[in-house]
């Protein structure tokens, strides 16, 4: 089938001056486009690669490197190639186009941001001119605001449509709240959370009749603004739902906040946010079963948390505060127990890690700290990534010893030539040439003669060695026996016959041998140039050997690097178990603090109970 | 009020990091392992794939609106060398403007004579099965050769074309 096809189209298909055409240069965002095939696959490594063979090295390439070197975890080498890029000219020929500007501008300042270097964001931030199209508008406003924080500048109103288009409006709008609340007018901040949260509600999505029936035609040109991933939309209303029972908090309106509280999800990344709001309220509120109820959740959801432990603790102070003295008591002891319990588990499960358990393998405490901090968390990744790079070693070091199975190939190739194909093939195109030159010489000779016996054949070459033999006979016998001399008339007429057939079709010969000589000539010289190529492939061994000489430069860089990795490896090994035990020390420390405060709650409660005790033992007697 | 200072804060949190000197000497041993990665690529050019026998082809698309590609099949004088199944991401990322590189191989100076197979859905969600073929002659330089699927607006269909670039 596909033969059958190709054969149909070839006809059809076939591009007659490919043959004969040469073919045009390769375009210069080629690298640009196969960086592209690497990126879009999640192969940032492979990409930078791709990207940064490429002969052009114009701005749009350099942003995708910096982009990739972010990617690969690589800010300083991102940061200075953006710094390369905002140094060029402004104006003029080889400018920066401004969108590209802008985008390098961002980084930069998102860069310079996450070091701490606050002004310096600043004054790129400020250097980013949006245009008529807006793009990047969101970004800029939003790196504005983090760089400015607390003191953001505030529209009159909230910039929900005028923002609507940009993934970063929620985000932009909430931080504009928050700055509102501080400033002491919180009814005003709940008012713009309200239109932020109408306008992420995207409504169910109706068809063209039912909106124009509906009376709802209006809403068929409007713009619908950013649609954001399911999860981020949910974690956006979850974050402002947050927001507002905050404030609802501060303004004393816990029904309020109560309310927003009550209905939270559980499965939500800022449910543990929410139960601390909500024990504060239930608290607040002296809704006591409830709140036990919130605090056993607490328990249960955060393990080994503050939280969770003060929860602990809390139990009996909510029972206490009932006067529910035995209740109070019974929950100090199960603290007790729990607290107990929790420090064995975090003495267990804060063993020193090894590499291989970063992969797989983190006991629940290890995954806590690690999820919860991010000093911890980034020390992690660090030493996975250089796990990746030594786990990526041997396949170089299979790699490097493949080129050097072919380099020696190659070299024993040439050797072989050099040594015996080579010197063997050159003689005997010597041979060759010599015997031409000897046959040439020889054409040469006879052709001056008359009627030359080598220059004929067939026919007449017969008749001629004929006449020659009957001459040299007639020769020898004449000089012994002075015979007639008629028989020499004879053999002249017939040398004078023969010798006007030749000259009849020397011309024809003559134009032959010409023709056969130079076909010999051409090939010669077309084995000459054989053999010159030959030689001068002769002389790649010293490109070879320096290559080989590379290749095991190479192989010694490799395994210097494979040190350096496993070294820093174990660095970073050792610095993530030495915060790890740093942050299991803490935490021993809090729980023996609320250890000696709950075991004080159950003295207490106990100095209540004892007297009762005493006395109802009393009347028993 | 504590929460909300904790709201507060929350970016700011995120963005107090120095860069600790481990950073700096992690982020070098990466740049090594880049430089190392790069120069063994162009060795293993020169010394696998080198001009006077190379052979590259490439696969693109303009816009593809009227081909979804499922596979490709190479095949050199008439024999398969390289077939390739594509990925939903693969496509979106050939459509998206990536060219990716399909085969690489060595073949003898002379003439010779490729011919891919695209196999995928064409307009109105038909199977669609097209071959284009393309003859070349191998000389001292590398064969770069682009397998583009374009859009064809006269007709809505397809149009598959192989442009041989030079490296030059």
């Amino acid at each position: 089938m596909v033969q059958r096809l190709s054969r149909t189209l070839l006809l059809t298909l076939l591009l007659p001056s490919s043959l004969l055409a040469a073919a045009p240069v390769i375009p210069d965002n080629w690298h640009y486009r196969q960086a592209a095939w690497a990126f879009y696959l999640q192969q940032p490594a492979q990409a930078l690669e791709t990207l940064q063979l490429a002969k052009v090295q114009d701005p749009r390439t350099a942003l995708l490197e910096a982009g990739l070197y972010l990617q690969l975890g690589m800010p300083q080498h991102a940061a200075g190639i953006l710094q390369r890029l905002l140094n060029q000219d402004d104006v003029g020929d080889n400018a920066l186009p401004r969108a590209l500007r802008n985008v390098a501008l961002l980084q930069f300042a998102r860069y310079q941001l996450e070091l701490g270097n606050k002004a310096l964001a600043q004054q790129y931030l400020a250097q980013v001119q949006i245009g008529t199209d807006g793009q990047w508008l969101g970004e800029q406003q939003l790196l504005s605001q983090l760089v400015s924080w607390p003191d953001i500048s505030l529209p009159e109103a909230p910039p929900v449509a005028a923002l609507a288009g940009y993934s970063e409006m929620p985000y932009i709008v909430s931080n504009q709240a928050l700055a509102l609340a501080r400033a002491g007018q919180s009814d005003v901040a709940l008012n713009w959370l309200k239109q932020l949260e109408q306008q992420l509600s995207v409504p169910e999505q109706k068809s063209f009749w039912a909106l124009l029936f509906s009376g709802q035609w209006r809403l068929l040109g409007a713009p619908t603004g950013f649609i954001y991933p399911t999860e981020e939309k949910a974690a956006l209303g979850d974050y402002i739902t947050l927001l507002k029972a905050q404030l609802h908090i501060d303004r004393q309106e816990l029904a309020d906040a109560e309310a927003l509280l009550a209905s939270f999800p559980l499965d939500s990344v800022l449910s543990d946010t929410a139960l601390g709001l909500y024990s504060h309220i239930l608290t607040e509120q002296r809704h006591i079963p409830t709140l036990l109820a919130v605090l056993q959740q607490q328990i249960k959801q955060q393990p080994f948390s503050l939280t969770a432990w003060q929860g602990a603790t809390r139990l009996g102070e909510q029972l206490e505060r009932q006067a529910d003295f035995s209740g109070a008591l019974a929950a100090y002891q199960w603290a007790e127990q729990y607290y107990q319990q929790q420090s064995n588990l975090v003495n267990q499960q804060a063993r020193p890690l090894q590499v291989s358990q970063l992969q797989q393998g983190l006991s629940g405490w290890q995954q806590l700290q690690l999820s919860e901090n991010n000093d911890l968390y980034r020390l992690s990744q660090d030493i996975l990534t250089v796990e990746q790079q030594l786990a990526a070693a041997p396949q170089r070091q299979q790699r490097l010893q493949r080129l050097a199975q072919v380099v020696q190939f190659k070299l024993d190739q040439q050797q072989q030539l050099l040594s015996s194909r080579l010197p063997q093939l050159s003689g005997d195109a010597a041979t060759l040439a010599q015997r031409f030159d000897n046959l040439q010489q020889h054409i040469a000779d006879a052709e001056q003669q008359p009627l030359a016996l080598s220059l004929t054949d067939g026919e007449t070459y017969q008749q001629l060695r004929r006449l020659e033999q009957a001459e040299q006979r007639f020769a020898s016998i004449n000089s012994t026996l002075n015979s007639d001399n008629d028989y020499a008339q004879r053999l002249a007429r017939l040398r004078g016959l023969l010798h006007w057939q030749y000259s009849d079709n020397s011309a024809q010969g003559r134009y032959q041998r010409r023709e056969q000589l130079e076909a010999i000539k051409t090939a010669l010289l077309a084995a000459e140039q054989q053999l010159a190529q030959l030689a001068a492939q002769g002389s790649s061994t010293e490109r070879l050997k320096a290559q080989q000489q590379r290749l095991v430069e190479l192989s010694a860089s490799q395994q210097q690097l494979n040190l350096a990795l496993l070294s820093q490896q174990q660095q970073l090994l050792a610095r993530l178990n030495q915060q790890l035990q740093q942050q299991r020390s803490a935490q021993l420390a809090q729980l023996t603090e609320l250890q000696r405060h709950n075991k004080q709650a159950m003295a207490r409660m106990m100095e209540r109970l004892l007297p009762a005790a005493l006395t109802q033992a009393g009347v028993g007697r | 009020m504590k929460v909300l200072v904790c709201f507060a804060l929350l970016f700011a949190s995120l963005l107090a990091r120095a860069e600790p000197p481990v950073a700096t000497e992690l982020e070098q041993l990466k740049q090594q392992v880049i430089q190392l990665n790069r120069e063994l690529f162009l060795l293993e050019e020169e010394l696998l794939f080198p001009p006077q026998t190379q052979l590259a082809v490439f696969v693109s698309a303009d816009a593809g609106q009227f081909f979804q590609l499922d596979s490709v099949q190479l095949l050199l004088n008439d024999t398969p060398v390289e077939s390739h199944l594509y990925t939903a991401q693969q496509w979106d990322a050939i459509k998206r403007g990536a060219i990716q590189p399909l085969y690489k191989g060595n073949i003898k100076a002379g003439e010779h004579s490729l011919t891919a197979v695209f196999v995928g859905k064409g307009p109105d969600n038909r199977d669609y099965r097209r071959a284009v073929s393309h003859t070349f002659t191998k000389t001292e330089d590398a064969v770069l050769l682009e397998l583009q699927i374009n859009d064809r607006s006269s007709d809505y269909q397809p149009d598959f074309v192989v442009k041989p670039w030079s490296n030059d």
